[in-house]
């Protein structure tokens, strides 16, 4: 049988995956993270021998090639061709569409299994945590080391003085992840000039 | 003779030859000149005049009664002028207008003013003066959007900068005391608790740094947004700026929010700097 009674530090290592995990997630969207998976998905679906996917695999290398074709020759010189060549490519592309509508079904099935597996993988196991070890230490600082206020704040809401609960670890390691993330998120923002006022004597004598 | 003298007597020259009723021919042979081609057009010269109009009477009942006319032909206004004062009623001046707003809001007049009324009628009136007396406006506001935009990606590098310096003191302060320091260690066991006190240097260093860096942080920021006259990017100060159009006495509190916000922001940063020491201890309670 499963006992629930971790060992301090494995909850500290646990709970700090799992919202390093969720922080991430959330850094990167929702939106975006589900599109990964639906291209990882294709990828290997279509390998695996799903008939859409490799139909549309298909296609779309069909697609490529009518393409490159079309590009290759000029539309004056060769106007037949071009049409011909154009008329398959505006089909298989229709090809294309009428597949991806067919598989919209899949994609959803997809977002709901990736939403079930972010909530098991963070909200589920932080609000059990949340309540089952909520009077548990996970670790005790040295003595002396803060003043009883300080001690007082860190041992919120029911930890014995000196210690540090579930509570507190998770605030802290959202804020320090919170933290990291603008550290390395900001350097690569786009820096704002000052914006310059245009004076309206100038524009008077412009007038 | 001057060119403009030419060209007005050949003008009458012309205008008296279209007199003389030769318009459709000289059309004619202008249009079928080198070719083959014959064209009876007829000159709007030479076309007789066309009969004016007649415009169908609208039914009785939708003729005011100062406009009908009788079956003679005979109005019963003979004075255009008359006719004309009857007719079209003035333009609604402006005063119409908010008579108009004052009657849908509810404000029976001065005697009776609700309060909300009055209150949206002033906010309207500013608006109508603002919008008149500043004809930049659009660019103005453009300004001001970058303008905020600037503010706030100063004030986040000057958090990226006093974050990367935190971070890097009390990453160093905390490897110090854990190299040299035995008594220096977290623990999972309570037992830990009961040994003699370390020296609390490692918290007199981190106190102290934290009481310069955020109090410069504080000074910097608060300097800067005075002398730049910084848009209020905070939820909050929007809220209150705007419920001061609706209640002026709250605008006195403004200054006194602003303060408490600052403080709040070098209170947040505290608690993240513990937060850090907190990780810290955390991670490295397995090694006792």
């Amino acid at each position: 049988m499963v006992s629930l009674d971790l060992h301090p530090f494995t909850l500290i290592v646990g709970l700090l995956v799992i919202l390093i995990i969720d922080n991430v997630i959330k850094a990167m969207g929702k939106k975006n993270l589900e599109d990964i998976v639906w291209v990882i998905y294709c990828k290997i679906a279509g390998s695996l021998g799903n008939s859409k996917i490799k139909a549309i695999n298909e296609k779309t290398v069909e697609a490529g090639k009518i393409n490159k074709e079309r590009k290759s020759i000029s539309a004056q010189d060769q106007y037949a061709k071009w049409t011909k060549l154009n008329r398959q490519f505006d089909k298989v592309n229709e090809e294309i569409k009428t597949l991806t509508n067919e598989l919209a079904s899949d994609k959803a099935m997809i977002t709901k299994y990736l939403t079930a597996v972010i909530n098991i993988l963070t909200s589920w196991p932080l609000w059990f945590s949340r309540f089952w070890y909520r009077k548990k230490v996970l670790f005790f600082l040295p003595p002396g080391l803060f003043p009883y206020p300080l001690e007082r704040i860190l041992a919120l809401p029911f930890t014995v003085l000196g210690g540090v609960g579930l509570t507190v670890w998770m605030f802290a390691i959202r804020n320090v992840i919170s933290s990291v993330i603008f550290m390395v998120c900001f350097p690569f923002e786009e820096t704002v000039e000052k914006p310059v006022k245009e004076k309206k004597e100038e524009k008077v004598q412009e007038l | 003779m001057t060119p403009e003298e030419k060209r007005k007597i050949l003008q009458e020259r012309r205008q008296a030859k279209m007199a003389g009723g030769k318009a459709t021919d000289r059309l004619n042979n202008i249009l079928s000149q080198g070719s083959s081609v014959k064209t009876s057009t007829t000159s709007v010269l030479d076309k007789p005049s066309t009969p004016e109009p007649t415009i169908t009477p609208p039914p009785p009942s939708s003729i005011p009664a100062h406009l009908k006319v009788h079956e003679d032909d005979d109005p019963d206004t003979s004075d255009i002028e008359q006719l004309l004062s009857h007719r079209a009623s003035p333009p609604p001046a402006e005063a119409d207008f908010d008579k108009m707003f004052s009657s849908m809001f509810g404000n029976g007049g001065e005697g009776s003013e609700d309060p909300f009324s009055s209150m949206m009628m002033n906010m309207m009136k500013q608006q109508q003066q603002t919008e008149g007396e500043n004809p930049d406006n659009l660019q103005d506001m453009e300004y001001e959007q970058k303008l905020l935009k600037y503010n706030t990606f100063k004030s986040k590098q000057s958090k990226f900068k006093f974050l990367v310096v935190r971070y890097l003191t009390i990453i160093m302060n905390f490897i110090y005391h854990f190299v040299y320091n035995d008594g220096f260690r977290s623990s999972s066991h309570d037992y830990i608790r009961s040994e003699i006190p370390t020296s609390n240097q490692f918290t007199l260093i981190f106190l102290s740094i934290e009481a310069v860096i955020l109090s410069s942080y504080y000074l910097i920021s608060s300097k800067r947004k005075s002398s730049e006259n910084m848009t209020s990017d905070n939820f909050i100060l929007k809220m209150i700026s705007m419920a001061s159009s609706f209640v002026p006495m709250i605008a006195a509190y403004q200054p006194l929010l602003v303060s408490l916000l600052g403080y709040w922001e070098i209170l947040n940063m505290f608690l993240g700097d513990l937060a850090l020491i907190v990780v810290l201890f955390g991670i490295t309670s397995y090694l006792k």
